[in-house]
């Protein structure tokens, strides 16, 4: 084929892959999510003040309620932000952007590593519609970013022997990147460069010109590496990682050992659960059906790939296995460790920490859908070919419109509320009616059927009110210690006991319909109910009067 | 055959019979009065005889198990023969079955009687073959109504791939008719029999949680306007065709053969097989991706993870044990690969590994079993478990 032609086809994958990224991408997901919302906000502060809202100046962590996050996301939001102002679409454009970004730079690192147009543009397509990374394309996701640094790192990685020092350079670069882009990296990097390196060396020898390449690697990465290494000491960044690791898992706890981990030999407990979980990424329904947790558990959603890749996967890890194939080691290398980081947390398994393991999937796939395509080309009767073809492109047709049916139907309707659905249209109430009252109550918990949900309304208010970034850090807050309470100007955020605030007058209430039942709210009471994609009430929003 | 069971490698087999002795013992020990299972009981009293004799033969047919393995290896490889009756001795799936009283051990040692008959067919030792292919099948049909459905594939399998000639064992298949025709007119004579029995046997489309997505995604698409779409999209048939595909897969997962993801007997943290045995079975299903026959005699295997398939959970352990020889004989494949290779130093701190760690697992989950299963027991089965026995 024609360079000109390829250019062509891989103009229109990407705008097709960018078409299902872009499209209708500020309302679905339905709502902003609240790290969205505190990567947004914390963007919003530093393009003002220079300082996030806690007022620490261009900061390399960014504190949030009980949790740290990495500063990259937020600093990249900047400049939408300037661009496009302080809303969904600026909050999400990065991701969208670096999402539809990987489809040709995955074509060019195919193309460059096996030298096979066909094989690039299959990953290409592939990458272009898969769900998995389309889902996570459409909001402020930081490990989407970080995959994309780690597919520019390891590419380099793979030119470095070869290439020069620069390439060196640019691999630390890239994988130091990744690690203030999200916390997943953070283990899996420095798995993977000393597995990658001691494997090289034991493959090629010691040699004076690897010495130089690691050397300059290794320099390099010390000094890009610094300031995480502060983070990580002085500033609080490692707390996520006693928050989230394994041993605090509730069916280990529960069920494994009945409490935590006290004692020595218990360890190979913890070692045999998180084995356990590591095998459990080869589970069809996590890879089939349900691994995006796009639906509720137990009905059918999507999964990582598509029911119809199957056979291409198969095939694809057969294939892979017995040829001789450029850089296998460190293919298998970036699976296996790429999982390691998410089996070690204490949720069940998440597709989103493992994206940075995608272009890998994906190049599986594009192996067992080739041979599929050789072995139909290979039938020896025209109408047995189109038999086959036409079956099996049946078969993709309806599995791609129940695709579209989840993407555009069910996610919203099954996962508002894990999206913070309702905070936006209260926090936007509040800011158009606040002046009719001295005070603003805000119910920090909620759930459609009872408190198991902890949100953020304050960041909602100040995202959606443009709240002043330095009003925020300098003007007086009281922060509850023992339990949950935090008051600025005229809002708090509460537990609304509506027993006793149903007595307070001139303040309004925002609160769930158990923590305010509608059968307690005298009439005239209710100003508004918002309302989940399922129809389900998230808020009622009440005024108490004389 | 029985002659040479006394023979020079006889008394290691004999150690794995003890070995596997003291595991029974130990689960007994750590499960009491758990593995009391309710239909063991209930079959206690309706024959009226002692609870003990009927778990009894289950002991017997653990034993029998072990015995055909090594039976079968001999044929296969004789270099190699005790290595499935010791993987099978230690691996907690079968002792655990065994137990907890379950029919499918029993249904394991009659599969393999007949796959001993099909492998005695192959090495030309036609009568003996014939004989014992004819028996167990015989058993296996009027055993289990999955049988025959198992049986005519397993056997046409073999004589497609030209292991067998039709003629080698055509007077067993005769007489295996002739045998099949009672219960075929029994079958054919009470409907209502024959569908109790499919109806408690094939349990998959029991759950309601299929249809019920079907309506509720059908229903919310149709509310969006998407009512063609969803049409054929979101059908019964379409969900049902996913949700049988996506089990037959998981029946194939390796967590559920290495790891507790599907608990035995719905509490224990015991894996079926031990985890360190995930190594050579990778190394022998890597192997196995070379020889094209052994392959397309995995691929039949897969028939035999039919019950399970069928079940009403996503994997039934107990079912699924019918498939575990072939997992065993993977494990195994892969050890002899891996002892083929064992002057490379590399393979040889493999294997080490992988039999440190395996004994480490065997003695941990002794550990396991005396200090935590029971505990799991009554804490999922707390609100059940009303079992007062002295």
């Amino acid at each position: 084929m024609k360079t000109k032609y390829i250019i062509v086809v891989i103009l229109l994958i990407t705008l097709l892959g960018g078409f299902l990224r872009f499209y209708k991408m500020t309302e679905n997901p339905p709502s902003l999510t609240g790290d969205e919302i505190s990567f947004g906000y914390s963007a919003y502060s530093i393009l003002k003040t220079g300082s996030d809202e806690k007022g620490r100046f261009l900061p390399l962590v960014l504190e949030s309620i009980g949790d740290y996050k990495n500063p990259l996301p937020a600093y990249l939001m900047i400049l939408p932000i300037k661009l496009f102002g302080l809303n969904e679409f600026s909050v999400r454009l990065q991701n969208v952007l670096i999402g539809t970004l990987m489809i040709p730079v995955l074509y060019l690192f195919i193309k460059d590593i096996f030298k096979d147009r066909r094989l690039a543009i299959t990953g290409a397509f592939l990458l272009s519609i898969s769900a998995w990374h389309i889902y996570f394309s459409r909001f402020a996701y930081e490990p989407l970013i970080a995959s994309f640094f780690i597919m520019l790192g390891v590419w380099c990685s793979m030119k470095m022997w070869d290439g020069g020092k620069k390439w060196a350079f640019l691999m630390a670069f890239f994988l130091m990147l990744t690690m203030y882009t999200a916390f997943a990296p953070r283990l899996f990097i420095p798995l993977f460069v000393i597995g990658y390196l001691l494997l090289y060396l034991y493959k090629k020898g010691v040699k004076k010109q690897s010495i130089s390449m690691v050397t300059t690697f290794v320099l390099s990465s010390i000094l890009l590496g610094l300031p995480l290494v502060y983070v990580s000491l002085f500033a609080g960044a490692t707390t996520r990682l006693g928050m989230v690791f394994l041993s605090k898992d509730i069916e280990f706890t529960r069920y494994v050992i009945f409490h935590d981990l006290q004692s020595f030999t218990e360890v190979p407990f913890l070692i045999l659960f998180w084995l356990k979980r590591y095998l459990n990424y080869l589970q069809p329904e996590f890879l089939f059906t349900n691994g995006l947790n796009m639906t509720l558990p137990g009905t059918f959603g999507l999964g990582l790939l598509y029911v119809y890749e199957l056979p291409f996967l198969i095939l694809g890890i057969i294939y892979f296995l017995r040829t001789k194939i450029p850089y296998k080691p460190i293919f298998i290398l970036w699976v296996l460790i790429g999982i390691i980081p998410d089996s070690l947390t204490n949720n069940q398994q998440h597709a989103g920490r493992l994206l940075h393991i995608v272009p890998v999937v994906i190049l599986l796939v594009s192996f067992g859908l080739l041979k599929c395509i050789d072995w139909v080309k290979s039938l020896p009767k025209m109408p047995l070919k189109i038999a086959v073809t036409s079956l099996y492109t049946f078969f993709i047709f309806v599995t791609l419109i129940q695709a579209f049916l989840v993407f555009a139907v069910h996610f919203p309707r099954h996962r508002g509320e894990s999206f913070d659905e309702g905070l936006k249209e209260a926090a936007l109430y509040v800011r158009d009616n606040q002046d009719q009252y001295q005070e603003v109550v805000f119910d920090i918990r909620r759930g459609i059927d009872g408190p198991y949900l902890i949100a953020i309304p304050h960041m909602y208010l100040l995202f959606y009110s443009q709240y002043d970034p330095h009003t925020y850090q300098v003007e007086p807050k009281i922060i509850g210690s023992d339990r949950p309470l935090l008051h600025f100007n005229k809002y708090t955020f509460r537990n609304v006991d509506w027993t006793q605030d149903r007595t307070k007058k001139n303040t309004l209430f925002i609160s769930s319909p158990w923590g305010i039942p509608d059968k307690d709210i005298p009439e005239g009471w209710l100003l508004k109910k918002v309302y989940l994609s399922n129809g389900l009430a998230a808020f009622n929003i009440v005024a108490p009067k004389d | 055959m029985l002659k040479e069971f006394w023979k020079k490698d006889n008394k290691l087999l004999g150690l794995i019979f003890v070995l596997k002795f003291i595991i029974l013992a130990f689960v007994i020990e750590s499960a009491y009065p758990a593995h009391v299972l309710s239909e063991n009981l209930l079959f206690s009293e309706f024959f009226g005889k002692s609870m003990h004799l009927g778990v009894l033969s289950y002991y017997f047919f653990d034993f029998l198990n072990i015995y055909l393995l090594w039976l079968i290896s001999k044929q296969i490889d004789k270099r190699y023969s005790l290595l499935a009756p010791v993987i099978y001795c230690i691996c907690p799936w079968f002792s655990y079955l065994t137990v907890f009283g379950s029919f499918y051990i029993y249904l394991v040692s009659v599969f393999l009687v007949v796959a001993l008959g099909l492998i005695l067919i192959t090495k030309g030792k036609i009568k003996v073959g014939n004989s014992l292919f004819f028996i167990g099948s015989v058993i296996a049909i009027y055993s289990s109504i999955f049988s025959i459905l198992i049986l005519p594939v397993l056997v046409f399998s073999v004589i497609f791939l030209k292991k067998i000639k039709f003629s080698q064992i055509k007077v067993a298949l005769i007489c295996l008719v002739i045998a099949f025709l009672p219960i075929f007119f029994l079958m054919v004579n009470n409907r209502a029999g024959l569908q109790n029995i499919l109806h408690n046997e094939i349990t998959v489309f029991s759950n309601p949680g299929i249809l019920n997505t079907v309506n509720e995604f059908r229903g919310s698409s149709q509310d969006n306007g998407f009512q063609n779409l969803a049409k054929i999209g979101e059908n019964k048939y379409v969900y049902s065709f996913k949700y049988l595909g996506i089990k037959f897969l998981k029946q194939l997962t390796p967590s559920t053969f290495f790891t507790s993801q599907e608990k035995l007997f719905d509490y224990s943290f015991v894996p079926p097989f031990y985890l360190s045995l995930v190594v050579p079975f990778f190394i022998g299903l890597y192997y196995l991706l070379y020889d094209k026959t052994m392959l397309k005699l995995l691929g039949l295997s897969f028939v035999l993870v039919v019950p399970s398939w069928l079940s009403l959970n996503m994997v039934s352990l107990q079912r699924l044990v019918l498939f575990s020889p072939v997992i065993l004989f993977v494990i195994c494949f892969g050890f002899i690969k891996l002892w083929e290779q064992k002057k490379s130093q590399k393979i040889k701190v493999t294997l080490l590994v992988v039999v440190s760690l395996t004994i480490f697992q065997l003695l941990f989950s002794f550990y396991d079993m005396s200090g935590f299963e029971f505990e799991r027991y009554t804490r999922i089965h707390h609100e059940s478990f009303s079992l007062d026995i002295e």
